[in-house]
């Protein structure tokens, strides 16, 4: 009886373990489906010296395509408190085709090309580019449907 | 202003130009290449008043023959850019990366939108911030 109860303890840690790994490594790239495809990495524009931008790669460690809108991310502090922000399935300006005060009425296929919304497949990767201003603390994660990015610490 | 917009993001392309670079050729470089700043009066009314730019030349640094020649500041003034020193004519034909700094002070523009208070100025983005009055 001992020998099975050992057995099955060792099946059960080497499952854990395939899972942690397959799902990225841990919190230090992503708590939930996301996760940095590589470490992103923080900028500072002189002429915005409270303004931080990040740039990364995310992907969907998942089983299930994921349906992201880009101003649905909040990045938060460490105490949790949320900082304004910005956020964008692209690396870098993409300029729209359509009026920037139509809103909603943007076509889906236009907010995916010019990342207000994101598609992810299982496996697959998308640039992200997300902005904040910091007035005090500094940020600690971003945050989306159900699960959170880390921060680095950076942006000199 | 130069600045480099991945093929991918700019949608279909009913021209056919990625094509010409060949399918070895990443299209997502298609653009930003071959253009040349000639023979332009910076910082000076077309009246000849003295009117210094902030920057007279900005540029991602992406691409290859991409050059400046010829460009004159009016009097009293210099030609200003970023990068602080341009590649002169006919550029260099090696393909140069971006420089990511300048990418992630573009795309928060991207994220710009006149209906949301915070929004209206994106955090990280300097186009709406006025800068100081050149001198």
């Amino acid at each position: 009886m001992g020998r099975i109860v050992l057995a099955l303890g060792i099946v059960i840690a080497v499952v854990l373990a395939v899972a942690t790994v397959s799902h990225g490594g841990g919190e230090q790239l992503g708590k939930g489906a996301l996760v940095w495809e590589q470490k992103p990495h923080v900028y500072r524009n002189a002429e915005l010296p409270n303004d931080r931008v990040l740039r990364g790669v995310v992907r969907n460690d998942s089983l299930r395509i994921m349906s992201l809108t880009a101003r649905d991310l909040d990045v938060r502090g460490a105490d949790g408190s949320e900082m304004e922000s910005a956020a964008v399935f692209a690396p870098t300006f993409i300029r729209g085709v359509f009026p920037e005060n139509r809103g909603s009425e943007i076509p889906e296929s236009e907010q995916l090309r010019i990342g207000l919304r994101a598609c992810i497949e299982p496996g697959k990767a998308v640039p992200i580019t997300v902005s904040w201003r910091e007035r005090g603390g500094r940020a600690a994660r971003v945050d989306y449907a159900d699960g959170s990015l880390p921060v680095p610490m950076g942006g000199a | 202003m130069q600045f480099w917009v991945p093929s991918s993001y700019r949608g279909t392309d009913p021209t056919g130009q990625s094509k010409n670079y060949g399918a070895a050729y990443e299209a997502q470089t298609d653009t930003s290449n071959g253009n040349r700043m000639l023979g332009n009066v910076m910082g000076m009314t077309p009246g000849g008043v003295r009117a210094p730019n902030g920057v007279d030349f900005w540029w991602d640094e992406e691409g290859h023959r991409n050059c400046w020649s010829a460009n004159r500041a009016g009097a009293g003034t210099a030609i200003t850019s970023d990068p602080l020193r341009l590649p002169g004519c006919p550029g260099s034909s090696e393909h140069h990366p971006i420089n990511p700094a300048k990418l992630a002070a573009l795309a928060p523009c991207g994220s710009w939108d006149p209906q949301d208070e915070v929004l209206q100025d994106p955090p990280g983005c300097d186009w709406f911030t006025a800068p100081r009055e050149p001198r």
